[in-house]
């Protein structure tokens, strides 16, 4: 399947400013709650989760965050991106004492697994190439943001 | 047939993109194995029925079988080490 419809527009922000990533995670979660992608389980399921698999990871040119959950809390499937203007420690994948900071956050929010098992890796083919990074770190404009991901994000097929 | 697993905290996402990246690589290198994404809470069901266990969480014991780190797989930094970790636990 093709992942750019993934994308909206009003989800993502680009220059967020949060002190911690519980506060990131519930403003996040309240607004997916408020536009009906989410169940109001999705808050508690997120960050439970994070806490126990966390979801950092540091690739060549950007230290990234891809938090995600049980599908039982997905209404309708997106990735929620978040651009950070201070970064945020997160654990990193795999491990329970090594701290990354992040400056980038891709929530994932899966609601069909088979028909979305090539997303993380398209996502993570994207963050391996400089180019992309360099476009998207450049961005900060929601309506060129959400042009540039979807076209990064269509499917060649 | 020797079999890979490769588990992560649901099963969803992290556990299938790695299990179809090793794969991918094992048949790029020959390597006949079947590869299996399951869910964390299974591990101790599949670890007894495999040949190398490929971690996407923090090991929380010794499991008997070659651990081979899953992370490189996702970030493809360190991942030729341990694909031929990987490669060699199977010979």
């Amino acid at each position: 399947m093709s992942y750019d419809k993934l994308f909206y527009k009003d989800l993502m922000m680009l220059n967020a400013d949060f002190s911690t990533s519980q506060q990131m995670f519930e403003f996040v979660s309240n607004e997916l709650v408020a536009r009906d992608f989410v169940e109001e389980s999705f808050k508690a399921s997120i960050i439970n989760r994070e806490k126990n698999f966390p979801t950092g990871l540091a690739t060549e040119y950007l230290q990234i965050a891809i938090p995600h959950t049980d599908v039982v809390h997905v209404k309708k499937p997106f990735i929620y991106v978040i651009k950070l203007e201070k970064s945020l420690p997160f654990l990193q994948m795999a491990t329970t004492d090594k701290w990354i900071d992040v400056n980038t956050v891709f929530i994932l929010g899966i609601k069909n697994p088979s028909k979305q098992v090539g997303l993380l890796s398209t996502i993570m083919d994207k963050f391996r190439e400089k180019i992309f990074i360099d476009n998207f770190s450049a961005i900060s404009n929601q309506d060129q943001m959400i042009d540039f991901l979807q076209k990064q994000f269509r499917s060649e097929e | 047939m020797k079999k890979v697993i490769v588990a992560c905290g649901s099963g969803v996402a992290t556990s299938q993109t790695v299990a179809s990246k090793v794969a991918k690589l094992l048949k790029e290198k020959n390597v006949k194995a079947e590869v299996e994404a399951i869910d964390i809470k299974s591990l101790d069901r599949f670890i007894k029925t495999c040949d190398v266990y490929v971690a996407l969480t923090n090991p929380q014991k010794d499991y008997g079988v070659p651990v081979v780190q899953g992370i490189p797989f996702l970030t493809g930094m360190g991942m030729e080490q341990e694909l031929e970790k990987l490669i060699n636990a199977l010979k």
